[in-house]
């Protein structure tokens, strides 16, 4: 492995750690007002300072690091299962099934990301809980960005379909669903991996995108959209420059999954 | 050839009916379909939103008939009206769509120039040092989201608010061609014929055109059309931020406003260029290049 590759693990790795460890690093939780001290700058209380409600930084940052890295891979894992049904099931059985989900998958990637996120977010009800907007929007990334995985699933499965080891077993008398189990996908679970890591960080970008247009997680539930939203005040950012602590951590988060996962998905 | 473009076009042209279909679907079964927020008003009194009930009414047709009568006027140009702005969508639409083009237009030649360069230049100098730079160059546009590049570009100022909208969509394209254009150019370049080309002494531009740019050109044209689609979803953040009068912006202001028909008409016209311009880039496209023999 790459040194450059293996520091990019263990940064990542430090970074979910102290993330998943939000409340036992930040005590007091993200939603507190110290109504004493709104908008104060960095010190050994807080070490990032507070926002203008008086809620410490670094305590909304690493709730918010909670919620976007826990959550994009639950989305990103949501997304490769849907597309590795829909695409083993068109390019293992073929035929009707196989043309009928091609042209779902079509018309899913015929749509731009944003605008298919839009539209069907705005279908949903937009002032919901703040645990309601978070399920509504990682779920929504989750069943709208299977036909990318599923497109790439179909062509692996429609290749291996062809392999000797399948015909063989199938000459063998292996039924549809033993030939699926122990053979194709166990064959398929590299693509399926790659797959879901080049899905985690676009459903990041995508969140933050959501975040940042009004429509993704909502206050005061704090996720890095809903932080780099914050940074539109630019006055504040321009006297303050610790409150793009959000955009570093998202540049750090998205250069390691670069390093560890070459992303080669163009269309979001 | 013709045939093909036939066949491509219907299909352009089936998937977006399929996907105005769902759509109408969509819109009909979201919550509060139907219910006009006067409603919630009580300066309007008991006869007046018994008046406005009646108004906004669903017309009581399924889905099907109410979308076939809607094509049926959009073949008119008649898109409806849209209940946030008040006004015929197909004006808005009409209205806010050169902007839209003029930005993505614009992104579009910047960010492809800008790539296509970079990666042949990458790969005939075929520098370590001149990779790393340029591959870590895209990798930090890539790990932005596109509205913070907006942003950044707003913070930056000196642009007005299009040549801001065309600047940032360039950078979100252009990392996406580099790294594409890169490894296509890279492995065309490890070809036979590249080697002997070389040792035959052809000189450097020809070798580039001949043996590179032609044999790769119909896999790198293949990307033409994802990438409009790419330009017209970055359109949304940038125009929001920048503040440009576009489709992006009228989009947004319509999901916050919850108006799903103007929604969903500004997604099917988008969807309906996207897929237009990945067609052309297939037409485009030579018939044989290195990655497909």
């Amino acid at each position: 492995m790459k040194p450059l590759r293996r520091a990019a693990i263990i940064l990542l790795a430090a970074i979910y750690l102290a993330a998943l460890s939000a409340g036992w690093i930040a005590p007091a939780g993200y939603a507190r007002q110290f109504r004493e001290s709104p908008g104060v700058r960095p010190s050994a209380m807080f070490l990032l300072g507070t926002d203008e409600l008086g809620r410490d930084s670094f305590a909304r940052l690493l709730y918010g690091s909670r919620v976007s890295l826990t959550l994009a891979p639950a989305a990103a894992a949501l997304a490769t299962l849907v597309g590795a049904v829909a695409g083993v099931g068109a390019g293992y059985w073929g035929g009707w099934i196989d043309t009928c989900l091609a042209r779902v998958m079509d018309l899913f990637l015929s749509v731009p990301w944003l605008f298919l996120l839009l539209t069907v977010r705005a279908a949903l009800p937009l002032n919901v809980r703040p645990l309601e907007s978070i399920g509504i929007t990682f779920l929504l990334l989750g069943l709208l960005g299977w036909a990318g995985p599923a497109r790439v699933l179909r062509a692996a499965a429609r290749d291996m379909k062809s392999e000797d080891f399948m015909i063989q077993a199938r000459a063998r008398g292996c039924g549809p669903l033993r030939l699926l189990r122990f053979h194709l996908l166990p064959n398929l679970a590299p693509v399926l991996a790659a797959q879901f890591w080049t899905s985690v960080p676009l459903f990041i970008l995508s969140e933050a995108n959501l975040g940042f247009l009004g429509l993704g997680v909502a206050e005061p539930l704090p996720s890095w959209g809903n932080l780099l939203a914050g940074l539109q005040n630019m006055d504040a950012v321009s006297s303050c420059p610790w409150r793009l602590a959000p955009l570093v951590l998202l540049l750090v988060v998205m250069a390691c999954f670069h390093l560890i996962v070459p992303m080669e998905d163009f269309s979001k | 050839m013709r045939a093909r473009l036939v066949r491509s076009l219907t299909t352009v042209l089936l998937t977006v009916l399929l996907g105005g279909l769902i759509a109408a679907a969509l819109v009909r079964r979201s919550p509060g379909f139907g219910i006009d927020e006067r409603e919630f008003d009580a300066r309007y009194g008991e006869d007046g939103i018994r008046h406005i009930r009646e108004e906004a009414k669903p017309s009581g047709r399924g889905i099907l008939p109410d979308y076939l009568r809607f094509l049926a006027h959009a073949a008119t140009g008649d898109l409806g009206i849209s209940a946030s702005f008040h006004r015929p969508v197909s004006a808005l639409l009409a209205e806010r769509f050169p902007e839209t083009m003029h930005s993505a237009g614009a992104g579009l030649a910047f960010g492809w120039t800008a790539g296509m360069l970079l990666a042949l230049a990458a790969t005939a100098l075929a520098r370590p040092t001149f990779d790393l730079g340029a591959g870590a160059a895209a990798a930090l546009f890539l790990c932005l989201p596109s509205s913070v590049l907006a942003l950044a570009m707003m913070l930056a100022g000196g642009l007005g608010e299009n040549r801001a909208a065309a600047a940032v969509i360039a950078l979100v394209i252009f990392p996406r061609v580099f790294r594409y254009a890169r490894a296509i150019l890279g492995r065309t370049a490890a070809a036979p014929h590249v080697l002997m080309a070389r040792a035959k002494g052809v000189p450097p531009l020809r070798l580039l055109w001949a043996h590179l740019i032609r044999p790769s050109a119909a896999a790198i044209l293949a990307l033409l059309g994802v990438s409009v689609s790419v330009a017209f979803g970055a359109a949304i953040p940038v125009e929001v931020l920048c503040d440009s009068p576009g489709l992006g912006q009228l989009a947004w202001q319509a999901a916050l406003k919850r108006d799903l028909p103007l929604l969903i008409d500004i997604t099917l016209v988008v969807s309906l260029l996207a897929g237009i311009s990945g067609l052309a880039a297939d037409v485009l496209r030579p018939s044989r290049g290195v990655e497909e023999s």
